[in-house]
């Protein structure tokens, strides 16, 4: 009884003290985890800044040459452990070989002792009409760091792939749902056409599920209503300035014919000598130009006819005796 | 007894020592963490405010190339502003949509106006980007609270240089100059072409006449012209498929010519400042040569119009589409395209010619474009303020003339098109020679329909000639009488003709030209090509017109030479004379139709 009595105290004032020194614990845990979450918070916003800030370098150092100068052409370029506002990262520029003018760019970050991997597959616009754009992104994703290592290359591409592919084979039904939803003219009716609700829950206990949804703000830009002139009808000018002769390839030789209502002239060259004639509708061979005359082969002799009066396979001969040009050897 | 029954003063005191010891460091604790708690808190809030701030970067930068300048971060030159403002009652742009006040967000706007300060250092860095450090600072009660964002944004500079899938391929340019242009084969342009100025222009203009010929080659391509027409004219909604089609394919159109147009720049320079070069060469070379550069003129003139032509189109078809759309990501990549379009219309608006049926299409490009950044702007300014900035960006530098400056492609159409037209203007007038004479004719009573035809026929009426035509109205030939053929002149063309051209079977020589014009054969430059049918207007002298004929040939001052039947006022049998001769005698020229059009 006496030792009882006298122990009392001790073990209170220690239950009392244990009591405070946890519940100090705990506030200073949860403060402390409550900093590690902002600091997690602060580290990704970090990192992905860090990351998109070295994107925006990698750009620029594309801007600075062309793309058939490219500093990663032929190879992939490998920067490891660059400093950057207060963080490191590693880069890697490369083409994506599969598609023309197509790069992927893959960072990884070190934030403390925080490790993240950004990936851009990005395309470049040769095109001089885009020119408020120099690149554009196709795809863009964090993935696991370790897979930044050139061992896993296939694995990531393949990865970014899929991705591209999935959301290729998803467009047209995701246009499809937006497409029918568009006109749904509550929240309520869009959950029931989505079929979203789960069974035996009523759509009404939805807050403001009947309410209706207001009209999509119209943008006032309008088409013009200026007469224009066509754009084939232009083509059609142009195909007349140039000589249809030109667009012609003449490798290998083509069949032609003569349509000349008399016999055609085969001259050494062009207004040169006459070597032999070709009889009106007799076919012959055509290899080549030079100025206005065909170079054809009829019946073993080899020389130059006039265009105006051969038909090759897209020509068609004008059928007049052609103008001598000035300089030219005059008439036989 | 008593004593034991208590506690000792010692315990008390140890006791109260311990308990006191443990309050005290957990009061310590709960002031110092609730102090933390608010620190972090702010904290948090700023590091989430920077994350807005740099995102707003983000959606300014990737619209708008000039972005950062449109938020006031930086000046025209590029250089760093003083950005350091309160974020409250709208007083930054990246707080305004919406803005924090007292009446909206009451706990915000007190945590806010508590010295919340944001503050922005840009920085021009060597490369062509921007480095910005987001500063948010705030007094918090644990002492001066500050959070930096540093990010880098992509900067104004974009240029790229011009390529071409139509490019004619270097290697066999060379080549193919000497086989088409010179008519030679097996040799080298050196040995055609002596002086390298002269080469160079030959060069240029193999360049732009077979780039030009590549394109026309490419069926997929000019096929695709009918194609967006034809979508075009289909009542397609603006938000479908085939809508959007079309408006790819004239984007694609106006892509593709503007790659080849700017890839053909600097040769369409050379041929243009360099062409009296060729004077040196031999006649025969120079005049091919001078051909190709007409044709290549032509060309990139024509290219220049269905340029123009497609990028309005592209332009009014996103406009429509933009209406339509209800995603805010497809309406800025329309925007996007659709300013770019506006920008290039008007840095052309006096490059314009043929673009429009009707108007005067300086007031309508300009018309339009103001009328789409003002609903822009409108639209915009409770959605998506970096739409609304750019609108308002983009209208001053058009009122301040600045398009040319800001964007490289801008200045680089119009020096291209400027030089267009000078080229046009300077193009050479080649002589297209004459045929040789169809000796077949020569004594019939008439030509046989064709030009050359025509023309020996006629130059055998000449004097010295057998004059043995025969106007069948009157019976006569020249070589026995003179006047054979006076006050006929319809009826000796269409006997040249051997009267096969449906437009000369009419009563009078007016008439005649009259058929032609609604035939849409008329051609009016001074340069006939032998056996061209030539026209000079009505008079009250003469209210029946004339007609003649093109010998093809030119006098040494360029002058074309033409042959005609006399009248009775003027001589008598055929002569040959310059145009100017006949328009002394007849009155103003009206224009020719080329032979090869008139024969069936």
């Amino acid at each position: 009884m006496k030792h009882c009595r006298s122990g009392y105290i001790f073990p209170l004032i220690l239950m009392a003290t244990l009591s405070i020194g946890f519940f100090t614990m705990t506030l200073v845990q949860l403060q402390s985890s409550h900093h590690d979450q902002l600091q997690h918070l602060n580290n990704s916003q970090h990192a992905l800044n860090l990351a998109y800030s070295v994107n925006v370098e990698v750009l620029s150092e594309l801007r600075e040459k062309q793309w058939d100068e490219r500093f990663f052409k032929g190879a992939p370029v490998y920067r490891m452990n660059q400093k950057l506002f207060g963080g490191t990262y590693d880069l890697c520029v490369e083409d994506y070989d599969t598609s023309e003018y197509t790069f992927n760019v893959k960072i990884r970050t070190t934030i403390g002792d925080k490790k993240s991997l950004f990936y851009w597959r990005q395309k470049y616009i040769p095109n001089m009409l885009d020119f408020t754009r120099l690149t554009f992104t196709v795809s863009f994703g964090e993935y696991d760091p370790g897979l930044f290592e050139p061992g896993k290359k296939s694995e990531i591409d393949k990865m970014v792939d899929d991705k591209l592919k999935n959301a290729a084979d998803n467009k047209q039904e995701a246009a499809e749902i937006a497409k029918a939803l568009k006109n749904e003219p509550t929240l309520g009716a869009i959950i029931e056409k989505l079929a979203a609700l789960p069974p035996g829950i009523d759509k009404s206990l939805i807050k403001g599920e009947s309410q209706l949804r207001p009209s999509a703000p119209v943008l006032g830009t309008q088409a013009s209503n200026q007469p224009k002139i066509k754009v084939s009808k232009v083509l059609k000018d142009l195909d007349s300035v140039v000589d249809p002769v030109d667009q012609l390839d003449f490798d290998p030789s083509k069949p032609g014919t003569c349509v000349c209502n008399k016999d055609l002239m085969i001259r050494s060259e062009p207004w040169g000598t006459i070597r032999g004639v070709i009889p009106p509708g007799a076919p012959c061979e055509v290899g080549g130009m030079r100025g206005d005359f065909f170079e054809i082969k009829y019946n073993g002799i080899v020389g130059y006819s006039h265009m105006n009066w051969i038909a090759v396979e897209g020509h068609t001969p004008a059928m007049v005796e052609p103008p001598r040009p000035p300089g030219a050897p005059p008439p036989i | 007894m008593k004593k034991r029954k208590g506690f000792t003063l010692l315990e008390i005191t140890i006791g109260m020592f311990i308990l006191g010891g443990v309050l005290v460091i957990y009061l310590q604790s709960m002031q110092s963490s609730r102090k933390k708690t608010e620190y972090y808190s702010e904290h948090f809030i700023a590091s989430i405010m920077a994350a807005k701030v740099v995102e707003s970067c983000f959606q300014e930068t990737d619209i708008n190339l000039y972005g950062i300048e449109a938020l006031g971060l930086v000046d025209e030159s590029g250089q760093s502003l003083n950005f350091n403002t309160p974020v409250t009652d709208g007083q930054t742009v990246f707080f305004k949509t919406p803005e924090i006040t007292e009446e909206q967000h009451p706990h915000l706007y007190r945590m806010f106006s508590k010295d919340f300060m944001l503050n922005i250092d840009s920085e021009k860095a060597s490369k062509p980007h921007f480095k910005l450090n987001t500063a948010f600072a705030w007094k918090a009660s644990t002492g001066a609270g500050k959070f930096n964002f540093f990010c880098n944004f992509p900067g104004s500079v974009i240029r790229k240089e011009p390529h071409s899938t139509f490019a004619f391929p270097e290697a066999r340019l060379e080549k193919k100059l000497v086989e088409r242009f010179f008519e030679e084969k097996d040799k080298s342009l050196g040995s055609i072409i002596s002086s390298p100025g002269a080469r160079e222009v030959a060069l240029s203009t193999g360049r732009i006449y077979f780039s030009v010929s590549n394109l026309l080659r490419d069926k997929d391509f000019t096929e695709s012209f009918a194609k967006a027409e034809q979508l075009a004219g289909e009542p397609h909604a603006p938000d479908s498929d085939k809508f959007h089609q079309a408006t790819e394919i004239y984007f694609n159109i106006s892509r593709n010519i503007l790659d080849l147009m700017l890839y053909l720049k600097p040769e369409i320079e050379r041929v243009n400042r360099d062409m009296n070069m060729i004077d040196s060469m031999n006649l025969r070379n120079k005049t091919r040569l001078q051909v190709f550069i007409r044709r290549s003129g032509f060309a990139v003139d024509k290219l220049r119009q269905i340029f123009l032509i497609s990028v309005n189109e592209a332009a009014s078809r996103y406009r429509e589409q933009m209406k339509s759309s209800t995603s805010l990501r497809s309406q800025r990549l329309m925007i996007e395209k659709s300013l770019s379009m506006h920008r290039l219309l008007m840095v052309s608006t006096d490059f314009c010619e043929g673009v429009f049926e009707s108007g005067d299409a300086r007031s309508i490009i300009r018309a339009e474009y103001s009328r789409l950044l003002d609903t822009l702007e409108k639209f915009f300014a409770d959605k998506d303020q970096s739409i609304m900035r750019l609108a308002a960006q983009e209208r001053k530098f058009v009122q301040n003339n600045r398009l040319k400056d800001r964007y490289f492609v801008c200045d680089l159409v119009f020096q291209l098109f400027a030089e267009i037209a000078s080229f046009k203007e300077n193009l050479p007038d080649p002589d297209p020679g004459v045929p040789d004479p169809d000796l077949s004719v020569v004594g019939q009573p008439s030509g046989n329909g064709t030009a050359v035809g025509a023309v020996t026929w006629a130059q055998d009426q000449l004097d010295g000639g057998s004059g043995r035509g025969l106007n069948v109205n009157n019976g006569k030939k020249i070589c026995d009488d003179p006047k054979a053929w006076n006050d006929w002149c319809l009826a000796f063309v269409n006997t040249a003709y051997n009267r096969e051209v449906p437009e000369l079977a009419h009563e009078s020589a007016i008439a005649s030209y009259n058929a032609m014009q609604r035939a849409g054969k008329i051609k009016t430059d001074k340069r006939p090509p032998a056996g061209a049918i030539m026209y000079t207007e009505a008079t009250s002298s003469n209210p029946y017109g004339h007609i003649f004929i093109a010998t093809g040939k030119t006098n040494e001052n360029g002058e074309p030479i033409v042959i005609t039947s006399g009248s009775a006022a003027s001589f008598d049998g055929i002569r040959e004379m310059t145009l100017n001769q006949m328009i002394d005698i007849c009155g103003n020229y009206l224009g020719y139709a080329v032979p090869g059009q008139v024969l069936r």
